[in-house]
């Protein structure tokens, strides 16, 4: 896998009735992955997006962006695209290892 | 410019030449006068939380008639997505503020607006919808908070609008000239006005012919001339000095309403949305009512969610977290407060677009949540008080607590548990009294309308003829004409 800086467009449910703390998973996904660098969804361009729900009712709007993606919903990874080799397969990684499972049968990557 | 920050709301405020008079006197200073400020922070909260990114999904929307991303309180309602949002989005805030934030009214007048101006040029050839898109263009652009003005003070309830001893207890329009408007009457119970920028007026009732110059819908600024707004007392308003016995020193309770008197105000016509058309105005009451009682299931469940919390903190520090009635109590509230949230939810699911093409959700259902706030709410107070102890009625004041010969007595025996301060359990305990009486109760039977016009409407349409076709069918009656 390549090293370098991956920058991640993060979208928030909203957290009405939060089941999880999307922000906190995100630090801690962070501190997991140094080279990670977080920004809002709308912010400007980033590799990947990051959908982060926070319930398993999973309503975060999902934003147009045709890169690799990864949404998450309640301590699950939902869905993702991650081509093979790109970076953003260190953020699935750091999913994974922080403990998230993955929802039914592998959809994206 | 679009979406305000909570600064930038709270500084535009002070703007305006909003005429209040509270206790007697004119307000000279009203964004810093502790008896206005925890309903402004309310408010303002809405601001900020278009901008953090764990919120905006909720709390922002993008226009339908310029593709630019607005505050959600400014948007009409595109889905049963947009209704479900908003819901969502009324609990989040809800239990930030545990309290009214105020935004929704006005949420909801514009929404009614919009598409009952569309029927009423369909139907009677006005041009009302186009005025009332520049006014939305406005609204969304400036992000301003506008209050939603419906309730006429009535006088004598068992008479029509025309019928009353005094004229000006319903608003209604003294004159018309080429230029716009004069308005009389009042508005009651204005919720956030005095800290909105605009008030957006409509008919409270459905009109008769001779009614017609009652019949009037239209935006005026809370500032403009002959506007004069009379601050409503609520129950801990002399306990402003301190932070402990208001229970919700940040915040407030309910959304500080006002009494709102209009003195022959003046409105150009770029602001009327409906002048005579009185076969509309009960259509108009109903799609606002609807609106506006969707709303309850979502902010009220956001307040019951706090208050449940507050319950049970008061459990735990009084030592009968583990007693079985007390979770079983705590469940009953848990349950009362998603059977609201769920009626919320369905009602929005359950909407449909309105020929104006904006959603509208099931009245039917969007009644019932309304109805059930009126009882539900007051169960759950009731069940918190239960819980809670006697001490909530009868606390000393925080200047007690932090008075040198009698601070540590109240310290000494208002103590619960050991391990937890007794400061906290006062804190909680003046919480739970705040949120749970006196006008933080009464809100929830009459906001939004009494159970009575809940359930006119639910008679309405509750298809009574259809369910007795049903029986008829199992107990084998033939069908008649
Ligand atoms: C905290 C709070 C906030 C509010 N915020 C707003 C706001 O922002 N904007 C707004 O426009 N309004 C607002 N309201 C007003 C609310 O919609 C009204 O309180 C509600 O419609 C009831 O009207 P009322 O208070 O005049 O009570 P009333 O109409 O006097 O009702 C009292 C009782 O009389 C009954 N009754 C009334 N008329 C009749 C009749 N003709 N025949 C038989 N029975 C009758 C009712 O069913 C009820 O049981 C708010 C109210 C509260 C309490």
């Amino acid at each position: 896998m390549a090293e370098r800086k991956l920058t991640a467009g993060v979208k928030y449910c909203g957290h009405c009735n939060p089941q999880e703390d999307g922000p906190a998973l995100v630090r801690k996904l962070q501190s997991r992955l140094p080279e990670l660098k977080v920004v809002p969804w709308n912010d400007r361009t980033y590799d990947v997006l990051l959908v982060v729900s926070a319930c398993p009712s999973d309503c975060a709007t999902r934003p147009p962006f045709n890169g690799p993606r990864i949404e998450i919903a309640a301590g699950e990874v939902r869905e993702w695209y991650v081509p093979a080799g790109h970076p953003a397969e260190n953020l699935l990684e750091a999913c994974l290892d922080e403990g998230l499972k993955v929802f039914g049968t592998r959809k994206g990557g | 410019m679009v979406m305000k920050t909570g600064s930038e709301y709270i500084e535009s405020l002070r703007r305006l030449k909003t005429k209040v008079y509270a206790f007697g006197e004119q307000v000279a200073d009203l964004v810093d006068n502790p008896l206005f400020r925890p309903h402004i922070n309310a408010a303002a909260v809405t601001y900020d939380m278009a901008h953090d990114p764990v919120t905006e999904d909720l709390v922002t929307a993008v226009s339908h008639l310029t593709g630019k991303r607005i505050s959600r309180f400014t948007h009409i309602h595109q889905s049963t997505e947009d209704l479900v949002k908003k819901v969502k989005m009324l609990r989040m805030i809800a239990r930030r503020t545990g309290t009214c934030f105020q935004r929704c009214v006005g949420f909801d007048a514009l929404n009614a607006l919009y598409s009952v101006t569309y029927e009423m040029d369909q139907n009677l050839g006005t041009n009302y919808h186009e005025r009332f898109k520049e006014y939305l263009l406005y609204v969304q652009d400036t992000d301003i908070m506008v209050a939603g003005s419906m309730t006429d003070p009535k006088g004598d309830r068992s008479l029509r609008p025309s019928q009353q001893a005094d004229p000006d207890l319903y608003v209604h329009v003294v004159e018309k000239n080429e230029k716009g408007i004069v308005l009389r009457g009042a508005k009651a119970h204005q919720t956030g006005i005095v800290n909105s920028h605009e008030m957006l007026i409509m008919p409270t009732t459905a009109m008769t012919a001779e009614d017609a110059r009652y019949a009037v819908a239209c935006a005026v600024p809370v500032d403009a001339p002959g506007v004069i707004h009379i601050f409503g007392r609520q129950t801990n308003d002399s306990r402003k000095n301190g932070q402990i016995d208001q229970g919700n020193a940040r915040y407030g309770i309910v959304g500080g309403e006002a009494l709102t008197v209009l003195e022959n105000v003046f409105v150009p016509w770029e602001r009327v949305f409906m002048c005579g058309e009185w076969q509309f105005a009960g259509t108009l009451v109903e799609r606002f009512a609807s609106y506006h009682r969707q709303n309850y299931g979502g902010c009220k469940g956001g307040v019951s969610d706090v208050i449940i919390g507050a319950t049970a903190l008061i459990a735990d520090y009084n030592g009968v977290a583990k007693a079985s009635h007390v979770r079983d109590k705590l469940t009953e509230m848990i349950h009362l407060t998603e059977t609201l949230y769920a009626g919320s939810i369905a009602c929005s699911a359950e909407g449909r677009p309105t020929p104006s093409g904006a959603y509208f959700v099931d009245p039917l259902l969007a009644n019932i949540t309304k109805l059930n706030v009126t009882r539900f709410i007051y169960e759950i107070c009731r069940l918190s008080h239960d819980i809670a102890g006697g001490f909530i009625a009868t606390l000393p004041s925080e200047q007690d607590l932090r008075c040198p010969e009698v601070g540590p007595y109240v310290e000494k025996y208002f103590r619960g548990v050991a391990s937890v301060p007794t400061e906290d359990r006062i804190r909680i305990a003046r919480l739970i009294e705040n949120m749970t009486g006196g006008t933080a109760l009464a809100e929830s039977m009459h906001g939004a309308g009494s159970p009575q016009a809940q359930r006119v409407m639910i008679m309405r349409q509750g298809n009574l003829e259809q369910k007795k076709k049903l029986a008829s069918i199992l107990a084998g009656i033939p069908e008649r004409d």
